[in-house]
């Protein structure tokens, strides 16, 4: 369909045009020798959604299994994932090829996690004596006291659905922090910037995670009878 | 616990960093070699590390377990989808800005019935927007 355009349109319309074919015949000649670093200036829009796709949608059963552990079930977990490729790829031009995708996927997804799927916002963070806590780090922690094999034999007994369970129960930044530590495997330094908050408080969290969770494993294994090796799971000092 | 012997570290200082030796958190060299030294005089302390980094291990190796679970089929082809359409509107955002005017193209089918006679009557509005100028 046609329009006749005004004077001043039609110039314009022209100018694009030449400036569209230009932009074509660009295009062309870097894909048929595509640079192995990306230029992010250069790249086209269509470029730029194909390497999203390859490279960033390639996380999605990881960032879906985060998402789990966050919001504690399926449906908020898909949600909360589409939120975070629609954000990505909305911001995709920001990323810096070569660094860490993974990092910078997991950041989006848990500040979409804590801003728009938190159940209770207004909850506030866990206070500052954490750093201190962690800091008097005690050696009581440690798992000593439990037999080494036999706490080995105790947890491997453990269901998947009792872990899960033992993780949901934890207090969130806790669990966020043990999950991304732990299961994902990032750095502190990592986990700070994805978590937004300075690394000590990482580390806190992190100590401080790991050791519920254990005690809370040990409760699971003795109440289903794996237990009996034990003298004293809990860890009350 | 302490072994009762002398180091230039001594056990107490040691303690903070057997979590940090574990996770590979100790980027000072300097740091990491006298904890090192020290692991090598003191059996205990390093017993402790060790049992505190299979204990880790073990709790990693289970959580990995326990947690893997694949994204739903339906969800890797809601993200195709919507990857898609971000894709069209970030074109049409780009045309617009490169023509100056945006195009949308609008179809109403309207089923009318008269006197059992069924007439199907479809409309297509292409409507350009130009910025004022």
């Amino acid at each position: 369909m046609t329009r006749t355009l005004p004077l001043v349109n039609r110039a314009k319309v022209l100018e694009v045009a030449l400036a569209q074919m230009s932009n074509q015949i660009s295009k062309n000649m870097s894909e048929d020798n595509l640079p192995a670093v990306v230029d992010r200036d250069k790249e086209s829009l269509a470029q730029r959604t194909a390497r999203f796709e390859n490279d960033a949608l390639a996380f999605t059963s990881q960032l879906y299994s985060a998402a789990l552990r966050y919001t504690k079930n399926s449906h908020d977990a898909q949600d909360l994932v589409q939120d975070t490729y629609a954000k990505a790829f909305t911001s995709f031009h920001q990323f810096e090829p070569g660094t860490n995708l993974k990092a910078w996927l997991y950041r989006i997804l848990t500040t979409t996690f804590i801003n728009n799927y938190r159940k209770d916002q207004r909850r506030p963070l866990i206070s500052g004596s954490e750093l201190e806590d962690w800091q008097i780090a005690d050696a009581s922690s440690h798992t000593s006291n439990l037999g080494k094999s036999a706490e080995d034999e105790v947890l491997e007994n453990i269901a998947d659905k009792d872990v899960k369970d033992a993780l949901a129960a934890m207090p969130e930044e806790f669990r966020m922090a043990v999950y991304l530590s732990d299961v994902e495997g990032f750095a502190y330094k990592e986990i700070a910037e994805i978590m937004g908050v300075p690394t000590g408080t990482v580390m806190s969290r992190l100590h401080r995670g790991r050791k519920l969770l254990r005690e809370s494993l040990a409760v699971y294994a003795k109440e289903r009878g794996f237990g009996t090796k034990v003298k004293d799971g809990g860890d009350n000092s | 616990m302490s072994c009762g012997n002398h180091h230039n570290l001594p056990c107490i200082e040691v303690k903070p960093f057997i979590v940090l030796y574990i996770d590979h958190e100790i980027p000072d060299n300097h740091q990491l070699e006298m904890i090192e030294v020290h692991f090598g005089e003191c059996p205990p302390c390093k017993t402790e590390m060790e049992i505190e980094n299979q204990a880790l291990a073990l709790m990693r190796n289970l959580l990995t377990r326990s947690c893997n679970e694949p994204a739903p089929q339906s969800l890797h082809e809601k993200l195709i989808e919507q990857t898609h359409l971000l894709h069209q509107q970030l074109a049409a955002q780009a045309a617009q800005s490169i023509t100056g005017f945006v195009e949308t193209t609008e179809t109403t089918y309207t089923e009318i019935t008269i006197d059992g006679q069924t007439q199907i009557e479809i409309t297509r509005e292409i409507r350009r927007e130009f910025p004022l100028e």
